[in-house]
Order: structure tokens, then C-alpha cells, then sequence
């Protein structure tokens, strides 16, 4: 005759524990063994609802079969989904006494407390010229929403779209990220970050194996970030284009003076000069008196031997498209003709705000 | 007047001595009257001259006169009737190669930039028509043209017509300058004068000033590429990858995966490509008729054209201007030097003479870097911690000694004509508002110790 023999008492009381959160004391375990003299053959495992789970760690599983003295291990984890107090059971569905479908149950019980949640906010660029736009990263731990807002200090900002902060006047913000109150979870601490909004950069300097940049009024816009260092030429998208200290290679900056990309495999060798054409390719004198032109996506256009085999000292591009390059140690002056675009000269590019463009 | 009558005058008036590659044209104001029925203020254009193909005439080729375009880079002028300014003439080369353009056709203004364009023809007494055949000769301004304006159009005019034309050209009648830079094509067309004399035909031109020179290389490229058009033009023509001297040529030229399919075209996508396909170089060989030529491949197909003199002395900084002027900071002669567009010294009145001057105005010293302001006075940053300001002319210097300067590396422009100084010995800024009373203001907290270069962004 088969008989289900209880051994531990049919009921499970657990901790009270947050929403969401899985109680200290989980997992519970109940033994099941099988007393009887044929097999004991599981058809189903279940609790009633999410607050009350098997863990996995249990050895009984929907289709356990259990011969004569064997046993198995149920296990429950208590995770809240609601506040309150909570009950469920645990029914195992098996052929007890030969019967298909009987039901053995053990009752579940514990409270759900309210949550509580915390906020992962990437801290905004700063500083941050006015008149850009910057994406707000920030993530709730239980996935909650989170929503941004701004304190204005000195100066302004406003958000749109959600998570777009658009900065409008300068001086110093306070960028807020919250995450409300919900039935389940209390609002998560308020994370903030000051941002501090510069003049837009306007003189970018090199040197030192750094670029930095000042706006207007000669206040630093743009803190110095490692990367060119000698020379300074301007794209038409606002990158500032600096020869890495060496001479190897060329790193850009974008307008709001961060690092952009770093390029070491276009053939430069101990250059010393850069300019900018027409095309917005970028014209680098080398070391070796060979001038490289490339573009600002980092293919090469050119490669041309100069006059000499010494250095390069200055570059620059006309309004015809010809390369002038002067040699210091040559007491000479180079015209280099074909594959470069014609440009305006600085002082006009920067009036219309046309650099690295056509005349 | 009629076509015929022009081509006739064409086929007498052109004596040709092809032994020596050299041509000389008897013509002399053939047809200089004609009659108009509506008056013209600019002149008529007048010229002659021979189509050559590896030295040898080119017959019953198609000539066409282009103006440049100036409503964009690129562009073509608009022609009142035909597609040139020869209208719906038809003028052609004769037996000898030779041509003669005279009479009622006029110039747009006299200033117009001009070129003329060769296509198709025998490239022999006896050779089959050759439909890849294209060559030009830029001519520059059309006023300059008359009656005993010769031209030769060869390879090697074509190739310096098309280098120093290339950033303005998208097609054999497609070159033309934006409304805005006319100097800059006006300056082009002048260049290729200096890569190739247009009246003979031959490497290195007229307009190069004294103490300049095309480096060797350049030369050797310029011939080179003339035999790979000679290998094409003199033949019976060909496509892309059939391997004939056109295959090769197209195949080297190809841009975006088209390949051209004349001489012109073929050339214009070398020179703004000039790193494609250099290897093309190696099928030249010895034999060839333009010489000295390449004898492995070049890194590029750029040309080099090297200036000495007019005071030039260990020159570190360089900046243009608006006319195409190009200034020049001798950081070893205590001078700056301006020369123009063709690398002529605008600081000595006779030409550019080695060992003359430059400008030594307003305490210049040891000048390292220099900017050229809208109205395109120099600014010059001095070895001594100073900054001179050069009028456009020369004629004048100011120095400008504070706001902390030291050391300047480097100097810009912003867009309200200030000045702004990169003080490589102190680590700090200087900006100088010109005036009556200069202003000065020195920034300091930037952290980069030593800054060596600036520049303003617009954007």
C-alpha cells in the first residue's frame, strides 16, 4: 500500500521582507518520501502565486518518481510582489494510495514591506558649452521610471523629450534624477549632479600633449584633455585637429573640447604642422618633408615628397587648392599642386564661420 | 564669314617642324575683319596653334573653346548657342595639327578664364580615329588672346592644365570657380603656366620666378604622365582592362569604380586622386617620348614647385590671404616675406631675387608664427616676447608689447579682428583688441604649460 509520510510539518512562515525583494530566511525546504511500496510518481509541483516561488534548489521536481523509502526536497523562496500579509500553499499532485491526482499541500505564509529603490545616474559632461544638448543616462534598481529635472543656479537649463537637458544660459545647474513613489516601492533618494555651462569654446590652444579652449572672454571653456599638442586646424563640422606630441599621429576634439578619435597609421612621421583644406581633409607636414593629406575619417588622399628630406616647419592652403609648405632648414618654400581643395583663408573662414570650407 | 573659310586660312597658315617638337605658326591677323550686327565691348579673341600627340600632329581633331564657369565649383559656362564659345562652328585641326581660331568669336569679358579643349582625331598621317583622344591648354584670361597668341596643345599641356585646374573641375567642360573665389581660379589658371609652357608644348613654364623650380620628381611625374596619355592618344584607343595603352590609362584612373574614358578625364581623376594607382607609373618605359620620366612608381602624383630667395630664412610660420598671397615668418632673418599666388616676392619690387629682402618693419625678430587679419594685415609673433602688426602693403609695422606675451608659438584671428596669442613661455593667453588704444588681456589657468599653437573655432 503507498502512503505519503509528512515528516516535517506542512506549513512555511517567512520573514517579513521588501517588495521585490527575496526574504532572508529563503529558501524553506520541506522532505518528501515516499512510505509506501510502489512507486511515488510527481505529476505536478506549484505554488498559487509570484510572492512565493520554488527556489530550484529543491530535488522534487513536476516529474519526480520516488521508489519505496526514496525522498525529495521541496524549496520555496518568499519575494513580495504586494504589501501585506501573504499566503499561498504549495500543492504537490501525485498517485498517493494508487489515487491519480491526489494533492498533498503545505501552507505558505509572510508580509510584504514596502520597497525601497536607488538611483544609477551617470554624471552629466561638465563643464558643458551653452546652446548644446546632452542625453541624461540614469536607471532605477527595480526598473522603475526615473524622471530628470533641473535647478537652475547661476545659470539655466531646461529638459525636453524626457532625458534631453538643453543648456541655455551660463553658469552652474542642478541636474535632479528621481524616481517616484509607486504602491510598492517608496520614492528612491533624489541623485544630483552640478553641471557647470561655459561660454562656447571659441580659442582652442595646443601644446604639452593637451588641447584645452577658452570662450570669448578668456575663460576656460573646455579643461585641457591629453591628446595633439602641436598645431590646431579646424574642420567644418567644429573638430579641432592637433598633432599628437611626437609627431606619429593626430587626435581630434570635438567643439565642446573632449577627445574625438586618435588616428596613428596615416604615415605620419615627427610632423610638425597641420592645416585644413577646402574638403576639410587635414594637410600634415612631416619631419621627413613629405606632406600627407587625408581625410577627416582618417583615409589618405595624398603623400608627397617635398624639396627636401628635412622637416616641414609651417603648412598652409590657398584659394587655389595648392599646398604651401616652408622647410627651415632649406631657406625654401614648397607649392605643392593637386589633391587638395581650395580654402578660405583663416581670418575669413572665421568671420562666415565657414572653416575647412571653399571659398 | 563661314566655317570652311576658317578652316581653310587654318590649313595655310601653320607651318609645322615636328624633328624638333617645336612649332611655328605663320599666321598674322588672318581674318580680322568681320562684321557684327550688335556692338561688343570686350574683345575678340584670336589664337593658333597645333594639337600634338606624342609629338606627333593630330588631324581632324574637334577644338572647343571653354570659358570657366562661376556659379559654383564645377560649373560650366553658359554658352549663348553651342557648347562652347565657338558656338556652332566647327572648327578642326588640319593634316599638320594645326589650327587657327579668329574672327567673330568674342570673348564673354576680357578677363573670362579660357581653355581650349582637342578631342578625337587621327593621331597619325595614317592612323585610324582615336575617340579617346582629349587634350587642353588652359589660356588664361581671354583678353589676353591675339592674333600671335600660339598655342601648342600636347600631353604635357594637358597634364599642367589639369593639375593646377583639378580642385575647380568636374569634366572636360565642367571647370568653374564658386561667385566668391574668382581669384583662386584666376590664380590656378596663372599656376599652370609654371608647370608647362603652353606656347611650346614643353615642361616648366614662364611663370615661374627667378629662384624657383620644379623639383625633379615633378618633372619626372609631368612626363611621365604625358606618355601614359601618349600610350592612349596614339592608338587606335581602347576601354578599361583590355590592356591597351587607353586600358591601362582608364583603369589607373578609375574613380568610384567608373572608368573615363578620354585622355581629360583620365588625367582630372589622377590629380585629385593623385595616391590612386601610382603603380601605372612602371608601364612608362625608356622609350618613351617624354624623358626624363619616372623610373619606379611615386609615392603620389602631386606636383612640387620649390621657392628660394626674397628673403626666406629658416621659415617656420606661413599664412595666406584673400588674393592668394602667401606670408612667410623667417624665424632666421628677423624678416617676413610675401609672395603672390605664383611665389613672386611682393617685398621686392624687381622679382624674386635670391638674397633680397623681405619685410623688416615695426622690430620684427625671430618671427616663429604669423596671422593674416580680414583686411589682410600680417600679425606677426616675435622670438622677443613681442607682437608685430604689418599692414597689407608692407609699408608699415607696429609692434604690440603687452598682455604678458611670451615666448608667442602661435597666433589667430577671431571673427571681431581680435588677436589672440598662444605664450608658449608662460603658459598663458594673450588677446589684443587693436586700436587707437590697443587693449590687452592675459588668461592664465588654462593648464598646458607650454602652448604652441591656436586656433579660433567658428563653429
Amino acid at each position: 500500500m503507498d502512503e505519503v509520510d509528512l515528516t516535517q510539518p506542512p506549513a512555511l512562515a517567512f520573514a517579513s521582507t521588501q517588495v521585490s525583494a527575496t526574504s532572508s530566511d529563503s529558501p524553506q525546504s520541506l522532505i518528501v518520501q515516499n512510505g509506501g511500496n510502489a512507486a511515488l510518481t510527481f505529476t505536478s509541483l506549484a505554488t498559487g502565486t509570484a510572492s512565493f516561488r520554488l527556489s530550484g534548489k529543491g530535488t522534487c521536481t513536476n516529474s519526480t518518481v520516488l521508489a519505496e523509502s526514496g525522498f525529495c526536497t521541496e524549496s520555496v523562496n518568499f519575494t513580495p510582489q504586494t504589501i501585506g500579509a501573504l499566503t499561498d500553499t504549495l500543492t504537490l499532485t501525485d498517485n498517493n494510495l494508487n489515487v491519480a491526482g491526489s494533492k498533498q499541500t503545505a501552507a505558505l505564509s509572510g508580509t510584504g514591506a514596502v520597497g525601497s529603490k536607488t538611483i544609477n545616474f551617470t554624471p552629466p559632461a561638465s563643464p558643458a558649452p551653452v546652446g548644446t544638448s546632452a542625453t541624461l543616462v540614469a536607471t532605477a534598481s527595480n526598473g522603475d521610471p526615473v524622471t530628470f529635472s533641473v535647478t537652475a543656479g547661476t545659470g539655466n537649463a531646461s529638459i525636453s523629450g524626457g532625458n534631453v537637458i538643453s543648456y541655455l544660459t551660463t553658469g552652474t545647474v542642478t541636474v535632479n534624477a528621481n524616481s517616484a513613489a509607486t504602491a510598492t516601492f517608496s520614492a528612491a533618494p533624489t541623485v544630483s549632479y552640478t553641471v557647470t555651462i561655459n561660454d562656447t569654446p571659441l580659442v582652442f590652444l595646443a601644446g604639452s600633449s593637451k588641447v584645452a579652449s577658452l570662450d570669448t572672454g578668456g575663460v576656460v571653456a573646455s579643461p585641457a584633455v591629453a591628446g595633439g599638442g602641436v598645431g590646431a586646424a579646424v574642420d567644418s563640422s567644429g573638430y579641432v585637429w592637433s598633432i599628437n606630441s611626437g609627431g606619429g599621429g593626430v587626435t581630434s576634439i570635438t567643439p565642446a573640447g573632449a577627445v574625438g578619435t586618435s588616428y596613428t597609421s596615416l604615415g605620419l612621421s615627427g610632423a610638425t604642422a597641420l592645416a585644413m583644406d577646402g574638403y576639410s581633409h587635414i594637410v600634415v607636414a612631416n619631419g621627413n618633408g613629405s606632406t600627407v593629406v587625408f581625410t577627416n575619417t582618417g583615409a589618405i588622399v595624398s603623400t608627397t615628397q617635398g624639396s627636401t628630406s628635412a622637416g616641414g616647419s609651417g603648412v598652409a592652403i590657398d584659394i587655389s587648392g595648392n599646398i604651401w609648405v616652408t622647410n627651415a632648414a632649406a631657406n625654401s618654400v614648397d607649392k605643392i599642386i593637386g589633391g587638395a581643395a581650395p580654402v578660405s583663408p583663416l581670418a575669413k573662414a572665421v568671420q562666415n564661420a565657414t572653416p575647412g570650407a571653399k571659398p | 564669314m563661314t566655317k570652311q573659310a576658317r578652316k581653310t586660312q587654318t590649313a595655310i597658315a601653320t607651318v609645322l617642324l615636328s624633328a624638333a617638337g617645336l612649332v611655328l605658326a605663320g599666321c598674322s591677323g588672318l581674318d580680322a575683319t568681320t562684321s557684327v550686327t550688335t556692338p561688343v565691348t570686350v574683345p575678340e579673341m584670336s589664337l593658333h596653334g597645333t594639337m600634338h600627340g606624342g609629338q606627333q600632329p593630330i588631324s581632324n581633331a574637334t577644338l572647343q573653346l571653354y570659358a570657366a564657369g562661376s556659379t559654383g565649383y564645377g560649373s560650366a559656362y553658359p554658352y549663348t548657342s553651342g557648347s562652347s564659345l565657338l558656338g556652332t562652328h566647327v572648327v578642326k585641326t588640319d593634316i599638320n595639327g594645326g589650327f587657327n581660331i579668329s574672327g567673330d568669336y568674342t570673348c564673354p569679358s576680357s578677363t573670362t578664364e579660357v581653355y581650349l579643349v582637342g578631342t578625337g582625331g587621327n593621331p597619325g598621317p595614317s592612323s585610324p580615329a582615336n575617340a579617346n583622344i582629349a587634350l587642353m591648354a588652359a589660356l588664361g584670361p581671354c583678353g589676353n588672346l591675339n592674333g600671335s597668341t600660339n598655342v601648342v596643345i600636347n600631353e604635357i599641356t594637358t597634364v599642367a592644365s589639369v593639375w593646377a585646374l583639378s580642385p575647380f573641375m568636374t569634366g572636360i567642360a565642367n571647370l568653374g570657380t564658386s561667385s566668391t573665389n574668382l581669384q583662386g581660379l584666376t590664380n590656378a589658371f596663372a599656376t599652370v603656366n609654371q608647370l608647362a609652357n603652353i606656347g611650346t608644348g614643353s615642361v616648366s613654364g614662364p611663370a615661374l620666378p627667378l629662384g624657383a623650380a620644379l623639383s625633379a620628381i615633378t618633372v619626372q611625374k609631368i612626363n611621365t604622365l604625358a606618355d601614359l596619355l601618349a600610350a592612349c592618344i596614339n592608338s587606335g584607343g581602347g576601354v578599361a582592362g583590355d590592356g591597351s595603352g587607353c586600358g591601362l590609362l582608364f583603369t589607373a584612373a578609375k574613380l568610384n569604380g567608373v572608368a573615363p574614358t578620354d585622355t581629360i578625364t583620365a588625367a582630372m581623376n589622377m590629380a585629385q586622386h593623385p595616391n590612386a594607382n601610382t603603380s601605372v607609373a612602371t608601364t612608362v618605359n625608356g622609350s618613351a617620348q617624354f624623358q626624363p620620366a619616372l623610373t619606379s612608381a611615386p609615392s603620389d602624383f602631386s606636383m612640387v614647385i620649390t621657392y628660394t630667395g626674397g628673403g626666406l630664412s629658416a621659415p617656420k610660420g606661413i599664412a595666406t590671404d584673400n588674393t592668394g598671397n602667401v606670408w612667410v615668418a623667417n624665424s632666421g632673418g628677423n624678416s617676413v616675406t610675401k609672395l603672390d599666388a605664383l611665389g613672386i616676392t611682393t617685398t621686392d619690387a624687381t622679382g624674386f631675387l635670391s638674397g633680397s629682402g623681405g619685410y623688416t618693419v615695426g622690430s620684427l625678430n625671430a618671427p616663429a608664427a604669423i596671422a593674416i587679419d580680414q583686411s589682410g594685415n600680417a600679425w606677426v609673433a616675435n622670438g622677443n616676447s613681442t607682437v608685430t602688426e604689418i599692414s597689407a602693403n608692407g609699408s608699415t609695422g607696429t609692434p604690440f608689447t603687452g598682455g604678458s606675451i611670451s615666448t608667442p608659438g602661435g597666433i589667430a584671428i577671431d571673427a571681431g579682428n581680435n588677436v589672440w596669442i598662444a605664450n608658449t613661455g608662460n603658459g598663458s593667453v594673450t588677446e589684443i583688441t587693436p586700436g587707437t588704444t590697443p587693449v590687452y588681456a592675459n588668461y592664465t589657468g588654462v593648464g598646458i604649460a607650454a602652448p604652441t599653437a591656436i586656433a579660433i573655432n567658428p563653429k
